[in-house]
């Protein structure tokens, strides 16, 4: 195979940007149409009151939290990819970084909306922050749901900064490519880079700090998720695992959101001579070692629930393994750590249609792990008497729908109008002729 | 390790070392004071065979994920390995000691805890997981000799052994290599899983009443971030010592400084992340553990200066690139965490083993006891090392 050439680089990423065709705009209509479903469930949950979602006593956290769990989970691989490998030199990230970290945006502002929408009474979200009011009421800064916003708004911040200046110099790219309003689009975006010297000591420099901001960032983040389950008392819930199991969970979700993603963006945009099979083989390499990770915490918790002898704990697990939500324990056991095992073969980790079902299999499994732990912890808790028993509405399936048709039709339009593979970043992967396979 | 270099007696220093420590240890467990002797002992067990397991774990992360700034590092790393056999050896010498490292064996309210908590299980599942480590251990570094070794070079009772073996190995590099990363990919999964194991039944159940999720994962990175100190120690020592044949450039030491600089916050990490959701719970069967390390006397000022010295110190000291580069400083550094994790297992294990003690349970004999472990430790790295120098001499110039 001939060596990547920066013109080819170019003109594979530019190309993309060219004007679309029809079946790209039916699929955005359809995913905004999806969106629109959702925004309307929204609102006749606005209009009729939270009571038409299936939250009830004693389960009063359904799907709302689960997707919220689910997304913010989506989006820490994409800070895996663009800050911890980068700051570890993995080269192979260099194709797949700027897709990722889009996909962390967008799925931190996914995740962002379910608070919103879990409040039942949005128009109140204000009393969430520290301002002054006639009232004095002042948010309660003990309480795990204050944590995360302070960590979410953070991470969706400097995440979004992260991925916004990394793209400087590819933007300046398309502005001198660029015609008519476009261009003009695009010279704001630039930022008036020139690619001067001192511009990129400042942008390596930068880029650097981000990485490292990013890294503890990503790792508090969805521990602080996880303490909204494990600082309560709830078995099931209240385990000093949680942080780095919710943590390794979270990124095993991403990276497969990441193939998921990339497969079809690779074949549609002809990307294979950027993200060639090496890549995608490294990604799935990496979903082996989160897998066992999270199969390791799995085990752990039963075996300290057993360990433990207390008859609560060990009640839950029981129930968890046996009881009305079994279905959902041996579904996430087996989508995310029996399944990616499956990647310790050659043959299957190179083979793309392989690739895409197990990394749709494993999204499933993280999707039902969240709902093993949301729900089924606080549906069989201490007293008998309170157990009971969850099922989601159509109007959380709906907002559901339109929660990931939001994530698909955001990412659909990223990937038309920006490039969505970092040339930069190509091209250094080709300056330091590290990177295996090209 | 100068002593190593510069070829002077160092079997004798190590003989003496243990021979203290043999001494000391024999004056304790013989005398009333027995029980102070074998929690030493275990102390220095458990703290000396995490340093060997978690160094070795760098050369098998190293080969694993291909890197290769760190190849001249990943000779030092498997000498670790030469421990493995003393610390199988020192775990069956703990058989004598259980009435002493086990309080739960006057516990009569285990409420059902005896299943897991008896003696003979106990013991037959923790040794066929070490040996099972060790053995791994020893699998992956017999490779890793394959490749860096040349054979007839003249040499002690391993070498010809490894030359015997070559020859029946018909193996080249390639597959050599991959054998590495298979048996690599094993020990990774070995470790998490033998030092949680260890973690939880012979640290976690001194307190038989308590339990956290998180302390086996929390000993297996404890015990990476020492061994990372341990070879740090090795690598600077050596690379200070001019004649050795053993240098580091600049920018490894800044890599393998920021190697350490991750594992401390992980350790940090790890720590905070138990200590949150206990203190938040606040459910007595839970805090009583925290409460009596970090608020009660005599522990309370220990587990102040452990988290000054394993975490505080090292994460502002190695925010600066310069220091780590600095191989004198990293020395005083990873010596100070080590020693500083050495508290960190007395804080964990003293207050159950020496009872309502006033004052911390630690003396002349304790130091004694360590300097015994230090010397098995340095006797079976020095050993390795001046058995096959072209192990650590591997790689030498490259990566720059």
């Amino acid at each position: 195979m001939t060596r990547l050439t920066f013109s080819e680089i170019d003109h594979t990423v530019l190309e993309t940007l060219r004007p679309a065709g029809r079946g790209y705009w039916t699929a955005v209509g359809i995913l905004f149409a999806g969106v629109l479903v959702g925004a309307s469930c929204w609102a006749y949950q606005i209009a009729t009151g939270i009571g038409v979602g299936g939250q009830n006593i004693p389960v009063a956290w359904g799907t709302y939290l689960i997707n919220f769990v689910f997304w913010v989970g989506i989006a820490h691989s994409g800070t895996l990819i663009s800050a911890i490998l980068h700051l570890l030199r993995a080269r192979w990230r260099n194709p797949i970084a700027r897709a990722a970290e889009t996909m962390t945006v967008f799925a931190v502002c996914t995740a962002g909306l379910f608070p919103f929408i879990h409040l039942g009474r949005v128009w109140v979200v204000h009393y969430m922050l520290p301002l002054p009011n006639q009232r004095t009421l002042w948010p309660n800064f003990q309480s795990p749901l204050m944590f995360d916003v302070v960590a979410i708004s953070t991470y969706l911040t400097v995440s979004s900064l992260f991925w916004y200046t990394g793209m400087l110099p590819d933007l300046a790219r398309v502005r001198d490519t660029a015609e008519g309003f476009r261009k003009r689009v695009f010279t704001i975006l630039s930022l008036g880079w020139t690619g001067t010297h001192e511009q990129w000591r400042h942008y390596t420099r930068i880029y650097l700090f981000f990485a490292a901001l990013a890294t503890p960032l990503v790792v508090s983040v969805h521990s602080v998720v996880s303490w909204d389950f494990a600082l309560g008392i709830v078995p099931g819930w209240h385990t000093t695992i949680f942080a780095p199991y919710f943590v390794a969970g979270a990124i095993h979700s991403g990276l497969a959101m990441v193939l998921t993603l990339m497969i079809p963006l690779r074949r549609i945009f002809g990307y294979e001579r950027l993200i060639t099979l090496h890549v995608l083989e490294s990604v799935a390499k990496t979903i082996i070692l989160t897998g066992l990770i999270v199969g390791f915490a799995y085990g752990t918790e039963l075996f300290v629930a057993w360990y433990s002898r207390n008859i609560v704990e060990m009640e839950t697990f029981r129930w968890r393994l046996t009881g009305e939500y079994a279905y959902g324990f041996w579904l996430m056991v087996l989508c995310n750590v029996a399944v990616p095992i499956l990647f310790f073969f050659r043959r299957i980790r190179t083979s793309i249609p392989w690739l895409f079902v197990i990394s749709i299999i494993v999204n499933i499994g993280m999707w039902f792990e969240r709902f093993v732990i949301i729900i089924g912890a606080v549906a069989h808790d201490f007293l008998p008497h309170a157990w009971g028993l969850y099922g989601p509405t159509w109007v959380e399936l709906g907002i559901m729908l339109g929660s990931f048709s939001l994530f698909f039709f955001l990412f659909m339009l990223f990937c038309k109008h920006l490039p969505s593979v970092s040339m930069t970043e190509m091209k250094e992967t080709l300056v330091e002729g590290s990177g295996d396979g090209y | 390790m100068i002593i190593l270099a510069k070829d002077m007696p160092y079997r004798r220093l190590c003989a003496a070392l243990f021979a203290v420590g043999f001494g000391a240890f024999l004056y304790g467990a013989a005398g009333e004071q027995a029980g102070r002797a074998w929690q030493a002992y275990l102390i220095n067990f458990c703290f000396w065979s995490a340093i060997a397991q978690g160094a070795l774990l760098f050369s098998v992360i190293m080969t694993t994920v291909r890197a290769r700034w760190s190849r001249p590092l990943e000779g030092l790393s498997e000498a670790f390995a030469a421990f493995f056999p003393v610390s199988l050896l020192l775990f069956l010498f703990l058989i004598p000691g259980t009435s002493h490292i086990f309080p739960w064996l006057h516990d009569h309210h285990l409420h059902g805890k005896e299943v897991w908590l008896n003696v003979p299980f106990l013991l037959a599942r923790d040794c066929v997981g070490l040996l099972i480590l060790y053995l791994l251990g020893i699998l992956y570094v017999y490779h890793a000799l394959l490749l860096k070794t040349e054979a007839g070079v003249s040499g002690g009772f391993l070498r010809s052994a490894l030359d015997r073996m070559r020859e029946t190995s018909r193996k080249n590099r390639k597959q050599i290599v991959g054998r590495m990363r298979a048996i690599g990919v094993c020990y990774m999964a070995a470790f998490t899983l033998v030092l949680s194991l260890v973690g939880y039944d012979l640290i976690m159940a001194a307190d038989p009443h308590w339990v956290s999720t998180l302390f086996g994962p929390y000993t297996f990175v404890k015990a990476f971030y020492i061994g990372l100190g341990g070879l740090i120690i090795v690598a600077s020592l050596l690379h200070l010592q001019r004649d050795s044949g053993f240098r580091l450039a600049e920018n490894q030491f800044h890599d393998l400084g920021k190697l350490f600089f991750a594992f401390c916050l992980v350790w940090a990490d790890f720590f905070y992340v138990q200590l949150v959701v206990i203190w938040y719970g606040n459910i007595p069967e839970e805090t009583a553990y925290v409460i009596r390390r970090t608020m009660a006397s005599p522990w309370k000022s220990l587990a102040w200066t452990v988290l000054i010295v394993c975490f505080v110190i090292p994460f502002l000291t190695l925010l600066n690139k310069k220091v780590k580069t600095m191989p004198r400083l990293m020395v005083v550094l990873c010596s100070g965490v080590i020693l500083g994790i050495w508290l960190e297992h007395l804080l964990l294990l003293g207050s159950p083993l020496s009872g309502s003690s006033q004052s911390l349970p630690f003396g002349i004999s304790d130091v004694a006891i360590t300097l015994g472990f230090l010397g098995l430790m340095l006797a079976a790295v020095a050993f390795f090392l001046k058995e096959f120098p072209e192990t650590w001499r591997f790689g030498e110039g490259e990566a720059k």
